[in-house]
């Protein structure tokens, strides 16, 4: 990673991301950048001093990649998942020891999804992974079909994507240079301040690898303040570019928006948030409610809730009269304890609770005669349960394993759970989900899942109620008239 | 022994900070700090003691942690409220109109039984506002709704009359200023740009511009009769959190303030005229009176814009006085040389530049120097702005901005803001002023996450005209 190496004019404990310049390791014209939160500041290249270096400038340079097989391709991933050890590879502890200071979750939690790494590279899963999200046959040629008639040949080539990634899980980093590996594409990842660390050790794991390699070569990781129009406006060119997929918060997705003009689309993976919903059927027993608590405990909890999967407003059926509330003042306390008892691999105390929610938790506290909020006065995470069927108006804001529990009568007030910015929606039983598959999709919910399993998202399968890996490649078709 | 003098003299503070410093702003700004904060130091101490057993949430807060005393300023920082504490109610209770439930939630913020008062046949925020200012004790300010709930902050009639005639000497004169230099001019007459009523604290301010500013309802100009319609405000609030979240579909609207449209529309429709008039006003009866207007920069500069079209150039007195807050409104983008446009437009030499928010009712004048300086009655705190932490009353800290007002008697007046400020504790200020001060570009914490509840009139008037387009739409 460069780090504490001697670099001129820069002290030698100030950690560095390298820029990644398709096979390249920069470490010159740094300039000094400030982690979020204020916690880390590193030095990394001026990305604008390399603006006319980003992009692939002949798309023509991608057919390097098509002289590989699938299998080749399998080959070259399952070797650099192999090298993607955490005992063994610096490039990674290196990278892992500084997201501790970087990412919005703690070191044991960093630590785990580091762990998991080279398991994403695994020839199996990644085989798979490329099968279900685009089909390998239209990877790997043209595929004739019949249509009206008409034979058709249809083939998914790769495309020159910039990807602006997420820093809220180092996996991140890592599914993306697998998506551009199996479609043949190049990749541009811009890093964000809170993990510009991983991209760039897969990258170097990648040259260690084989410099030469065109995988290794379609590949560039640069770190550049998002919002630099200058020059954001230079980079983000049909020329240049053909796709953006942009993950992200809602202000860094809407600002993406200005650039998006004809040969140029935006991949939009929305902000998100879930819904959690709990069927009367989690009170038939003491054992049912135990269960559903540490269920719904593990979707709050796990990633410490930096995750757009992890539950935040859960609505529950817990009936709305005094008793329904008492009942549900059990269950958010029962929730509360699970919360606690989580692996610390899982979920630790918040590495720093973000203090405008906690003055919103504080408030509602005192308003007892509507609100009951159990916990949170070590800034550990807390439940708050409505006694009305309302949740509270900080809902979007809720994080840092804080949670909303409402009381609902009937099943069918759910819809007002879910619109627009909804993703998942975690049930509980599992039968529950019979009455809301047809209906909470209308609305806007995405992923449904059995409560208890919101973060074990499956990289094989659609992704915010769209296709991101199909639409990553460029369908081309081919009309075979005689 | 307890020092009596000391106790009396706090308690005079409290009770009428203006009066306690003869009127005079430059005695208020030279008293040294070791004796200010032992006086705001015994103040809090009155207010805790009576307060603690009247104001139930102060109450629980303090039992909660187990505080019952204090011995040195920012020992109060754990009593004081979030900023959020006035919006802490469910917010289907505004959504439906459950005003009753609204009141017992605001008798827990105040020392004011509300629960007495029927508010059974308020139809909407309007009705249940005036209902309220009529017959409770008193004019309660509500925020502009951006959140999709209204802050309500119950302030006495006792109270915004004492905060009158403070601002009167903090609006009026400046640091060196011989109060009878400003008192001896010819009387204020004050134009607002805006309704003359309504339940939004800018709006409000017309109370005191009347009482304390210009003496009469006479002299007081506003550009539209009559009240602004909170409904409208909140209804324009809830359409664009709705149109965010893609659910304009599921919006509710009242059939009560469907009812009102044709009213609300005959408002909105006679606005164009009412600004004409209002123009012409200035333009004739008032041009080279002595006038006081104070607004938010992007009002202030509105009218700016109108007049200069209309040709209107230096029209007041010399010695009109024009003041604004210092911080640029969220969204608002000010020409550079705004304040030379109002000032040309005007006809005046400067514009008055204040740092406060309406939730605790003490202005704070930015001096010659560019700093602010606090009022002597308002106890500046800063907070870590990652751990909430109170930081060191000494050297120069910036943080959260915390205040507590000692003027508040029937509510509780220590107050965390969400605004970033950076306070010199100890360096005198070339201005010659004793008093704390903070450095200027105070901002919001959260201004970069977009979106706030900050009670400002420049959300105001968009919200308005959204909520009528949106009204239309039922026919």
């Amino acid at each position: 990673m460069g780090i504490e190496s001697t670099v001129e004019g820069v002290t030698k404990t100030m950690p560095i991301a390298p820029l990644i310049l398709r096979g390249r390791i920069v470490t010159d014209h740094l300039i000094e950048v400030g982690g979020r939160g204020g916690d880390l500041i590193f030095h990394t290249p001026d990305a604008r001093r390399f603006a006319d270096q980003l992009p692939l400038g002949d798309p023509g340079r991608l057919a390097d990649l098509y002289a590989l097989s699938f299998e080749n391709i399998l080959d070259y991933l399952e070797a650099l998942g192999k090298r993607l050890d955490m005992r063994s590879n610096v490039h990674l502890q290196q990278a892992c020891r500084l997201s501790y200071l970087t990412a919005p979750t703690t070191p044991p939690i960093v630590d785990a999804s580091y762990a998991a790494l080279s398991a994403m590279f695994a020839r199996n899963h990644v085989r798979e992974m490329a099968e279900k999200t685009v089909g390998i046959r239209y990877l790997e040629g043209w595929v004739e079909e019949e249509l009206d008639g008409l034979r058709l040949g249809v083939r998914c080539f790769g495309a020159r994507t910039l990807h602006i990634i997420a820093g809220n899980s180092p996996m991140i980093s890592a599914l993306t240079i697998i998506r551009n590996a199996i479609l043949r594409s190049d990749a541009i990842i811009k890093t964000p301040s809170n993990d510009p660390f991983t991209a760039p050790a897969i990258a170097q794991t990648m040259i260690d690898l084989d410099p030469d390699h065109p995988i290794t070569r379609h590949l560039t990781v640069a770190y550049w303040r998002g919002g630099d129009e200058a020059f954001e406006e230079r980079l983000y060119q049909p020329h240049n570019v053909e796709k953006i997929m942009a993950w992200g918060g809602f202000a860094s997705v809407k600002h993406v928006t200005r650039y998006i003009q004809p040969g140029l689309e935006l991949v939009s993976l929305d902000p998100k948030r879930s819904a959690s919903i709990i069927g009367a059927q989690a009170f038939a027993s003491e054992e049912g409610m135990a269960d559903a608590a540490k269920r719904l405990a593990t979707d709050i909890g796990a990633m410490n809730q930096v995750g757009c999967v992890n539950a935040r407003v859960v609505y529950v059926q817990s009936g709305t009269d005094e008793e329904g509330v008492d009942r549900l003042k059990r269950f958010g306390a029962a929730t509360y304890r699970a919360m606690l008892d989580l692996p610390q691999a899982i979920s630790t105390k918040p590495k720093r609770y973000d203090q405008e929610l906690k003055g919103e938790v504080d408030a509602i506290r005192l308003s007892d005669d509507w609100y009951s909020v159990i916990g949170g006065a070590e800034e550990e995470g807390a439940i708050i349960v409505s006694h009305m069927p309302d949740p509270v108006d900080f809902a979007t804001r809720l994080g840092d394993r804080t949670a909303n529990l409402v009381p609902i009568d009937a099943i069918a007030e759910v819809t007002a759970a879910v619109d627009a910015y909804t993703q998942t929606v975690g049930v509980y039983p599992e039968s529950l989900k019979a009455e809301l598959l047809n209906v909470l999709p209308l609305y806007g919910a995405q992923r449904f899942v059995t409560l208890g399993h919101a973060v074990e998202a499956t990289l094989a399968s659609a992704q915010d109620g769209i296709e991101p890996v199909r639409r990553m490649g460029k369908w081309i078709i081919n009309e075979i008239r005689d | 022994m307890p020092d009596m003098d000391l106790a009396n003299r706090a308690k005079a503070l409290c009770d009428d900070p203006a009066a306690f410093f003869d009127h005079d702003y430059t005695a208020m700004m030279s008293i040294e700090r070791a004796p200010l904060e032992a006086l705001q130091l015994e103040g809090i101490r009155q207010r805790l003691a009576g307060l603690r057993g009247k104001v139930a949430m102060l109450g629980k807060l303090a039992d909660n942690q187990g505080i019952e005393d204090i011995d040195d300023l920012n020992s109060i920082v754990p009593l004081l409220f979030e900023h959020v504490m006035y919006k802490s109610y469910p917010p289907s209770l505004l959504e439906n109109r459950r005003f009753k439930d609204i009141n017992l939630f605001l008798s827990k913020l105040t020392s004011m039984d509300l629960t007495g008062i029927d508010v059974s046949h308020c139809q909407s925020i309007d009705d249940w506002m005036e209902t309220m200012d009529r017959e409770s004790p008193l004019m309660i300010m509500h925020s502009s709704g951006t959140s999709g709930t209204m802050s309500f902050l119950p302030v006495s009639k006792k109270e915004w009359d004492k905060f009158g005639a403070a601002l009167r000497v903090t609006f009026l004169q400046n640091f060196g200023d011989e109060p009878e230099t400003q008192e001896s001019g010819e009387e204020f007459h004050a134009i607002y740009p805006y309704f003359r009523h309504g339940g939004a604290g800018h709006v409000r301010m017309c109370e005191i511009y009347v009482n304390h500013i210009c003496g009469s309802e006479e002299r007081l100009h506003t550009a539209y009769p009559g009240r602004m319609s909170s409904d409208l405000l909140y209804m324009g609030a809830k359409i664009r959190a709705a149109q965010a979240k893609g659910q304009l579909d599921r919006l509710k609207i009242s059939p009560a303030l469907l009812a009102r449209k044709a009213e609300l529309e005959a408002i909105q429709a006679a606005m164009p005229e009412h600004l004409m008039a209002f123009f012409a006003e200035l333009a004739e009866t008032l041009k080279g009176k002595r006038i006081f207007f104070w607004g938010a920069q992007n009002l202030l500069y509105n009218v700016t814009k109108i007049g200069h079209e209309k040709g209107l150039k230096n029209i007041f007195s010399p010695d009109s006085v024009i003041g604004t807050g210092g911080d640029v409104k969220d969204g608002m983008v000010m020409p550079d040389d705004w304040k030379e446009q109002v000032c040309d437009f005007v006809g005046v030499d400067r514009i008055k530049m204040c740092y406060g928010m309406s939730e605790v009712l003490g202005l704070h004048n930015k001096c010659g120097a560019g700093h602010y300086h606090f009022v002597p009655w308002v106890v500046p705190f800063v907070l870590d702005p990652d751990t909430s932490k109170v930081l060191p009353r000494e050297g120069v800290t910036t943080g959260r901005a915390a205040f507590f007002d000692l003027g508040a008697e029937t509510r509780w007046g220590g107050f965390i803001t969400g605004d970033e400020v950076t306070i010199h504790w100890d360096d005198p200020c070339g201005c010659g002023a004793k008093a704390v001060w903070a450095e200027d570009g105070i901002q919001r914490l959260g201004a970069k996450r977009g979106g706030d509840d900050k009670i400002s009139c420049a959300a105001t008037e968009g919200a308005h005209k959204d909520a009528m387009s949106f009204l239309n739409s039922f026919e």
